[in-house]
Order: structure tokens, then sequence, then C-alpha cells
């Protein structure tokens, strides 16, 4: 196709050459970094957190400070299906992906009844009294010690999760993107449509003829799903399950790394978590005070800088490159 | 034999204040009506009760024989009740092709989807190719609705609604905020609406009114004050006093 | 019957507090429509300042007070001028709640790197540290300052909304702002007005409520959640609404503590989904 001057829209959801493109940069993550391969993948099982969040933060203009629970709640199921003894890692992902759009459902179903600072509420009760009950019920989730000795079973029997993660990174990595597809493909569907116009404005859709509610559950439903199998993933990888899987601490990260990236487009959700982590991951070790401080710095720049996150400064920095070198193309 | 929208001595209140009183009229299949009057007349409130998003105070809406008081606004939609805003609520970031895709698949109860691409819906986008042609509007079918003209966002607006293929029709205002020289595009849509639909038009742009309807409806002050044909009305003294007058008052004040 | 005489008294004095810091929240909530997360920031700054003031500078509780509240006060100012004017009536409540838990992180992280990590003492004058006789038994003296300072502002806030020209030009703006500026009122000076005083009530409330809410880092994000819930069961801007939620909500929250300790968090956030589920605009909320 001729180069026509336009940009590709990186808000919108990528193409298939966009997933394919982010299936080679996790490959060359691989191939870079093969001694951090655990804090790769956990990087993959974040990703498809906050991607969930970006379903609804984005796609539909829900604010939750809770998404953890559907998270939190993929990875309990599946560590605890682990635990008593069942071990195939694809079907651990199916059980996490049932817990969590179970939770979807029920935790969707209780915040949408609400709107502005009663829904933030709603969104936070309700992960607060799961981490509640995952720290109370300690027969089942081993409590505030945690949730250990999952061992998940050889990949088709042959490939184990190591100590090395390399296993567990290209599982994620085949996971994530066979997810980041199936979005893909919601996206461009009649639904997702639906989700953009109730994004805009819910009184016109319905004066449309659509109920807003439960088009916005069912949404809740795909985010608890891909939450849940984020969640089942990270109890895979790093074989413990915590209370911090269901904490607000996750839940207010997660809507960071979103923002941070940019809401609303998939590359920025992605592109937010990796740096987060990273960060996290270097800056967090020196000093957490100074990670937190670092932290709210950067949500104010966001807010007051580059409201669309890194991802839509880099379409606008993009734009006025392009209008230098091709400035017949841009209108 | 019974009308298909028949609204019976419906009446308002805000507080003390009265929107509405013991309104009552009656819509058949290829009734073009207008409902005009002063502003605070009570026009847009009797459209958002006949659209379900108000609550009536007293009285009735029949929809084909059948008391749509407990019927949501959504579902009075399905039922092929379908109203048009005063001020244009198009979604900014979406095409004109989106939102009548929107308002076909939500007909054929298909928003929700999940697994069929909308792009490669093709007999979706042949009825929205017929729809933009209708209202002269191919051109701008790939243009975020944000960016169009006032008056182009007006046409936008009937497509959706006839989009929904409504069997009543409540167009409210839909040359509002349009500028004089762009409202013949509007004229000529509304020229060219489904024969048997029923509409009901309430409109401030007189010559349109008088072009559109074949019978009018006063209000003032939340009641009827007259209903005929609209040559009769321009000569009526009441009408005159309550709608002509007032408006004049009203420049003479400012 | 000492329990329930005991526990009934911890739990006023617990919802007076919260009452205290909240009411600032909830009342700026109602007329600026923001969705404050780093209320609870200003809180914990007022306890700092005041543990500084009693434990290094060696005044006593009164003056400690004064200073607190002074000190946020005027940390607060450059705050709301630079970083909140920016989200007032935003239309999306996104910015506004990432800015205001960026807020959060900083102060947080701030506070531990100027104070350290340990958790800090306000110690109490002997007045208020021993028991008071009440004839029939005796009550801790804090408690009873806490429920008498509650309510003294809770008295003393109605006065100034319902009876001083600021409450009326206050009512004014939060029923309708760009009303109330066509009319004259200066907008603007009453949201930094009221801005100012919601930081000095929860400078104060996070002085005196220091026995139960103790000054620590994490105070700012360990009750964000609680803070938020409260005004959100209150209804945004209603002060009787404000004060029932606290004396509500301080009841189950304290009784749940002494009764089923081991189920106290689960019950406070149940009875939380249930009232919120019901009452989406709060107890005493307003329509939007």
């Amino acid at each position: 196709m001729a180069w026509n001057g336009a940009l590709p829209n990186i808000r919108a959801w990528p193409d298939a050459a966009g997933i394919g493109s982010i299936a080679l940069t996790i490959l060359a993550g691989y191939l870079v970094f093969p001694d951090d391969l655990a804090l790769l993948a956990r990087i993959l099982a974040t990703s498809l957190l906050v991607v969930s969040l970006d379903l609804l933060v984005g796609f539909c203009g829900i604010i939750t400070l809770g998404q953890a629970a559907l998270f939190g709640a993929g990875a309990y199921a599946a560590g605890i299906a682990a635990v008593r003894g069942l071990s195939e890692p694809f079907s651990l992902l199916a059980i996490g992906a049932a817990a969590g759009g179970l939770t979807g459902l029920v935790s969707g179903a209780i915040i949408l009844r609400a709107h502005g600072l009663a829904q933030l509420v709603l969104s936070i009760a309700f992960a607060q009294l799961l981490a509640e009950t995952a720290n109370k019920a300690s027969w089942l989730t081993g409590g505030s010690d945690g949730l250990s000795g999952i061992a998940p079973a050889p990949l088709f029997g042959e490939f184990r999760f190591d100590l090395l993660g390399r296993t567990g990174y290209l599982f994620s990595a085949a996971v994530l993107i066979a997810v980041l597809a199936v979005l893909r493909a919601i996206a461009g569907s009649p639904f997702g449509l639906l989700c953009r116009g109730i994004r805009a404005d819910p009184v016109r859709v319905r004066a449309m003829g659509v109920s807003v509610y439960p088009a916005l559950l069912k949404m809740y439903i795909i985010s608890g799903i891909v939450a849940g199998v984020g969640g089942a993933l990270s109890a895979i990888t790093t074989q413990v399950v915590g209370l911090d899987s269901v904490g607000f601490d996750l839940s207010a990260s997660a809507l960071v790394m979103l923002v941070l990236g940019g809401a609303g487009s998939l590359y920025g959700a992605l592109l937010g978590t990796v740096t987060f982590m990273l960060f996290q991951h270097f800056v967090s070790a020196e000093n957490p005070f100074h990670w937190l401080t670092l932290v709210g710095v950067l949500l104010i720049a966001v807010v007051l800088i580059a409201p669309r996150g890194l991802a839509g400064a880099a379409r606008t920095i993009a734009s006025r490159l392009v209008a230098r070198w091709h400035p017949q193309a841009s209108r | 034999m019974s009308a298909l929208l028949r609204i019976e001595r419906v009446s308002k209140n805000f507080g003390g204040l009265v929107a509405s009183r013991n309104v009552s009229l009656a819509l058949e299949p290829g009734d073009r009506v207008a409902l005009i009057g002063p502003n605070g007349a009570g026009k847009t409130t009797l459209v958002n009760m006949i659209a379900g998003l108000l609550p009536l105070s007293a009285g009735r809406v029949m929809f084909a024989g059948q008391d749509i008081a407990r019927v949501s606004a959504v579902a009075r939609v399905r039922m092929g009740l379908v109203r048009t805003f005063q001020i244009s609520r198009l979604f900014p970031d979406l095409t004109p092709r989106e939102h009548l895709g929107l308002a076909v698949l939500q007909r054929q109860r298909r928003t929700g989807h999940l697994f069929r691409r909308f792009e490669a819906m093709a007999e979706v986008h042949r009825e929205i190719d017929g729809l933009l042609a209708e209202l002269g509007i191919e051109a701008l079918g790939g243009r975020a609705a944000g960016a169009l003209a006032y008056g182009e966002q007006r046409l936008v607006e009937i497509a959706i609604a006839l989009a929904l293929q409504p069997r009543v029709l409540l167009l409210d205002e839909p040359a509002a905020g349009v500028p004089q020289g762009e409202t013949r595009r509007i004229v000529g849509a509304l020229d060219r609406l489904p024969a048997d639909l029923a509409v009901l038009i309430i409109e401030h742009d007189m010559d349109l009114v008088f072009r559109f309807a074949r019978h009018i409806i006063v209000l003032a002050e939340g009641e009827v004050i007259f209903e005929g044909a609209p040559a009769v009305a321009a000569n009526d003294p009441h009408v005159r006093q309550a709608y002509l007058g007032s408006y004049v008052h009203g420049r003479g004040r400012a | 019957m000492r329990t329930v005489l005991s526990i009934g008294v911890d739990a006023i004095a617990y919802g007076m507090v919260l009452f205290v810091i909240t009411i600032g929240l909830s009342l700026t909530m109602g007329l600026m429509r923001i969705v404050n997360l780093a209320h609870g920031a200003f809180a914990m700054v007022g306890g700092y300042v005041a543990s500084y003031a009693t434990r290094s500078l060696g005044l006593d509780y009164a003056a400690a007070i004064a200073i607190a509240v002074a000190a946020t006060v005027v940390i607060a100012a450059p705050i709301e001028r630079l970083l909140y004017r920016p989200i007032y009536g935003a239309k999306d409540a996104l910015p506004q709640v990432l800015m205001t838990i960026g807020i959060t992180f900083c102060v947080v992280g701030i506070a531990n790197f100027v104070f350290g990590p340990t958790l800090k003492t306000i110690p109490l004058p002997p007045s208020l540290s021993q028991p008071v006789d009440l004839g029939f038994r005796s009550i801790a003296g804090h408690r009873l300052f806490v429920i008498a300072a509650g309510s003294a502002i809770a008295l003393g806030l109605w006065l100034l909304i319902e009876r001083t020209e600021f409450g009326i030009k206050l009512r004014a703006a939060v029923d309708d702002t760009a009303m109330a500026a066509a009319l004259g009122v200066r907008t603007q000076t009453i949201y930094t007005l009221s801005f100012a005083l919601a930081v000095a009530l929860a400078a104060f409330g996070g002085v005196i409520g220091a026995e139960m809410l103790p000054v620590e880092p994490y105070y700012a994000l360990r009750y964000m959640v609680t803070f938020l819930v409260v005004v959100s069961v209150g209804g945004a801007g209603s002060i009787w609404g404000a004060l029932c939620a606290c004396l509500l909500l301080g009841a189950i929250d304290t009784s749940a503590r002494y009764l089923v300790p081991d189920l106290g968090e689960f019950f406070f956030y149940f009875a939380v989904l249930a009232i919120v589920c019901f009452f989406p605009r709060g107890l005493f909320g307003r329509a939007p």
C-alpha cells in the first residue's frame, strides 16, 4: 500500500501487523534478557490486568480502583486448583478465566448500579471485601502467608516451568498474544462499536434503543475473564499467590500503568505496564518511598502535561515530525 | 379505531409548576402534526413524557392500543417510538456510518455480537449507504461526527432516527441552531420521510412548520389552546394572542 | 453493660474523628464536584506537624493543634492553586482521581523522607489523658474531648452555612456555579476559602484523632478508602448526612472490632457495599 501521509491511528487497537510487532518485541525480550525472564513474565501477566482495566476505563469510561479483585480471583482460583492436584496449565488458565469472569459478573452487577464517587467507592469496597475474605480463609488461601506449593505440570507434558522461567515466559507471551488477538476482534465487532458509543454518551445510546447496563455488565465479564487469565498466569509462573494480588496497591498501580501509557489504546496499556514495572524494579529496590514519590509526580505530570499518556504523547510527537518532513501530507 | 399514538389528558407538575395540563393528542400513520407554542409552553416536556424520560403526573400515553406508562424509554424505542434531540447529541469520535450502523444493528438486535467484524457486515453497510444517500450526506459517512457542520449533524440525527425504522417519530426542533441558508436541506429531508410514518414535530421555524405540517397544535402554559389546520391557526385570535403576542412583547422588552 | 457503654463511647468518638476529618472533603466534593483522594494526606500532614511541635519543639497540645492547622493550610495553598484548580469541575472524574492519587503518593513519599518511617505520637496533656468521672462511671478524657470537638464543629459549620453571608454564597455556588458567578459571587474565592477550611478541619481531625488513627507514612493511603466511603455513604455536601454516616460506620466498625475481631474489616466493607448499593447518592445525598 502506498504511503499516503496518514499515520496509523495508534489510539485505535492494533491490527494483525501491530500484534505481530508486539510478538516480535516479546521474543526480543526473551533473547536479550535471558536472565530476567521471571521479571519479564510478571510484566506479561500484569499486562493482562492492565489491558482488562483498559476495557473498562478506556473503552467504557468506568472508573474502578478495584480491578485487582478480578485478577486476584483468577490467581487464587488457579492456585487453589493447582495445590489441590489439578496442575495442567491450560486447565488452570480456564479456571482462572472462569473465576475472573464470575467475579466480573458479581462485582460489575454491584458497581454499575452507581456512578461517580459511589461507583469508585463500590469498586474499592468490593475488592477490599474479597481481600479480607482471602485473608481470613487461610485454610483455603494460605491467608497472609500466601498460597504456596503451586506446582504446575509441564506444558504439553513436555516443558517444565523451571527456575530459569523460559517456559513460563514463552507460555505467558503466547497467552497474551492470543488474548490480544481475541480482544482485537471484539474491538472491531458491533459490541466494540456499542461500547465506544456508551463511553461517549450513554443517553444517546439509550435513545437508540440499546440498554446500557447489560452491555456494560457484559464488558465487565469480558474484562474479568482477561484479568482472571492474567491472575492464573501469574499463579502458574510465579508459583505463589499472595494477598498483594487482590490488594488496593495493585488496583491503584494498574490504573497508574494504564494512564501512564494512555487509556483507550492497547499499545498504551502495554507500554505503560512495561515502563512502570521496569522503573519499579530498579527504583523501588533502592527505596520504596522514593518510588512512591516518583509515581506521584508521574501521575500529576500525566494529568497536567500528557492526558493521553505515553502513547498519546508519542502520537503527537510523531505527527509533528511527519508534518515537518511531509508538509504537504499533513492538512 | 384507536390511534397509533394517543395521549390522553396528560399533565405534569414540577413541584408547584404546571408544565403540562390535560394535553390530549392522537397520531395516525402518515400524520404530520406540529406542536408549536412560545418558549416554556411545555413542548419538550411533552416529548420527554412520550419518550419515557419523564413520568406523567396524570393521564395516559397509549401506543398501538397499549398503555405504555410502565414501558422504559429504551423499550419504547424498540417498539418504534423514536425521538431526536433538540440539541445534537452525536458521539463526537464516531463517524455517521458508525452511528447509523449502531442504529441498524440495534434494530436487528445484533449490537451484542462479539466476533463479527462490523466493517465486514455488507448488508448493514448497504442499508447505511441507502440512508446516507436518502439524506444527501454520502460524502460525510467517514468523517468524525464532531467535525461536521451543525446542519450536517442535524441530518445525521434524522438519519439515525430513520435507521431505527420508527412507526412514530418525535422531532424536537430539527432545524434549531441551523443557519437560515441550510434549513433547505432539512426541509428536503423531512419531505422525503416515509409516507406511512407518523410524525410529531416541534419547531420554531414557522416557514418549516407551515410547509411540513398538515395539523397544528398550539400549546401555551402547558395547555392546548388551538388545534386544527395550519391556515386556520395563523388567523386564530387565541393563537395570535398567546403565541405571536408574547413574541412581540418579548421583542418589545428586549 | 460495661462493654456496651465503652464500645458506645469508643464508637461515637471514632465516628466524630471521621466526621471532623471528612466533613471538609464532603463539602468540597459537593461544591467543586471533585473526587479528592488526597484529603487524608492533609490530615496526615497535620498529625506530623503536631507531633514535631510537641516532641521536638516541646510545645503544649493546644499550641501544637494551632500550629498544625496553620501549617497544613499554608502547605495546601500552593497545591490548591497549582494542582487542584486545573481539575475543578472536570467532566470526567478520571483526571481528578489520578491527580489526587498522585498528590497522595507524593505526600506519603515526602513525609517518609523528612520524618522517617516510624509511627509518630502526639502526647496528650494530663487533662485529656486521665479518665473523667461522670458520676456513674468514668470515661477517657480524650474520648470526651473528641466527641465535644466533633459536636462543636458540626454546630459551627451548620451556623456558618445557614446563617452567614459566606454560607449563602457557598450554597448558591453549590446549587449553580454559573448562576452564582453571574450574580456576582466570586466563586474562585469561595472555592479557595472552602478548600482552606476543608484542609484546616482535616488537619485538626488528624491531630485529635491520632489516638485512634495513628500517624505514620502510609496514613494517607491506609485511610483513603475509609474517608471516601464515609463521604459516599453520607452523600457529598450534607453536614447531617456526613454526621450520620460517620456515627453509623464508626459504630459498625468499632463494634465489629470488639465483638468479632476476626471479621472486623469484613463487616465494615459489607455494610458499605449494602449501603452504597441501596443509597447510591448517599443517605442524605442530593439528586444530581
